[in-house]
């Protein structure tokens, strides 16, 4: 394995928020290589979605605590808390609130199926506590670990269509293209990796990469 | 010190019963404050609390004032936290006083100025994150849900920020 890596974002924002289903991975990440790498796009890219991130899941806790108390309702399970998040919310908040039940659940609550309202929202709170300790300082751990590569100049025309025509969004191909200009000019090897299964499939078939090697998440340990 | 609430001071965008919410959960926080500074013990201040902040942050948001609704219930919360750490909270008097008081003054802005209210919402937030930002890294602490070597390293963080 290379000692080099170039993240995407959807790693670097797993890193930092605990309260997620790849939280687990993106550890293994950081623990398997010595240095860290993302580009100015990947940057803005984390800035915009830590923000986001938070805002969603503070929102998506502060909810249940609103709204899901009911004096014809003494227990509630995941379930209720999934139906909850699928019946309120849409697109990016949606996805951030049903990713972080699992883990919530398995942090906070434990193996009990069914628990009162009072036991929930009780276990929110800590949880909501946690989530702004532990991204603030998984947030500053972060931006001091990562290393900026230089800026782009070359465009990489041909890559850029195969990886478009793989069904690699926009911004992946943006992303990848950033690692792989930093892998091609680099005197050793660097690795590539994502969390996003299109990303990862469409960037782990070109071969004309740079890359050592393109890793996606079930490369690492969860 | 956080002032009482009096009905003049407070924006008229705000319907009667939540109104009444409102000044309840400003005089359970002063009352709070003077419990701990004359060392009484009251059971159960901590969950009256709670019901009282959410009790209010529920009328804001059935009558649309979600953003306000966030904010507060996130004032609130760092509140809480604190109110079993009681020197702590003393200590965090003004801290919650500026707080508190912007909240006020956020509400206000948005009866009186309306056109202004954006800007201002722009300054709150700004606020705010510098406020919770403090908070979160120099006075909160991580729940015991963490087994322990993940605590000590949380808290070596803390330490170092």
């Amino acid at each position: 394995m290379a000692e080099k890596v170039f993240c995407d974002t959807c790693v670097t924002i797993a890193q930092v928020f605990h309260i997620n289903s790849l939280h687990l991975r993106s550890k293994d990440v950081f623990n398997s290589y010595s240095e860290y790498y993302w580009s100015n796009f990947v940057k803005e890219e984390y800035e915009r979605r830590f923000d986001e991130k938070l805002k969603n899941l503070s929102k998506f806790f502060q909810d249940v605590k609103l709204e899901l108390e009911n004096p014809n309702q003494e227990f509630f399970s995941l379930d209720d808390l999934t139906k909850y998040a699928s019946k309120n919310y849409s697109g990016k908040i949606e996805d951030d609130a049903i990713s972080s039940i699992s883990p919530f659940w398995d942090t906070y609550i434990g193996i009990e199926s069914q628990i009162s309202f009072n036991y929930l929202k009780n276990n929110i709170d800590d949880c909501l506590n946690d989530l702004l300790i532990n991204t603030e300082i998984n947030g500053s751990n972060l931006e001091t670990k990562m290393i900026l590569t230089p800026e782009r100049e070359r465009k990489y025309r041909k890559i850029d269509s195969i990886l478009k025509s793989k069904g690699v969004k926009k911004a992946d191909i943006t992303v990848t293209l950033d690692g792989h200009d930093f892998a091609c000019f680099n005197s050793s090897p660097v690795d590539f990796v994502t969390f996003d299964d299109a990303c990862f499939n469409g960037a782990s078939n070109v071969e004309a990469l740079c890359f050592e090697s393109v890793k996606g998440k079930y490369d690492f340990a969860s | 010190m956080i002032h009482e609430v009096h009905q003049q001071q407070i924006p008229s965008i705000l319907s009667n019963a939540t109104q009444i919410a409102y000044e309840k959960v400003k005089s359970l926080i002063l009352k709070i404050f003077s419990l701990i500074k004359e060392h009484v013990k009251q059971k159960n201040i901590k969950e009256e609390f709670y019901q009282s902040y959410m009790g209010f942050a529920r009328k804001l948001k059935d009558e649309g004032h979600d953003e306000e609704c966030y904010l507060f219930m996130s004032i609130c919360e760092m509140y809480y936290m604190l109110i079993d750490r009681t020197n702590e909270l003393i200590a965090h008097e003004e801290f919650f006083t500026e707080l508190f008081e912007a909240f006020d003054e956020l509400l206000l802005m948005k009866i009186n100025d309306s056109d202004k209210y954006n800007e201002k919402l722009i300054d709150f937030n700004m606020d705010f994150r510098k406020k919770r930002r403090y908070y979160y890294t120099e006075v909160a602490k991580p729940s015991k849900h963490y087994e322990e070597s993940v605590l000590e390293e949380i808290s070596s963080h803390l330490i170092r920020l």
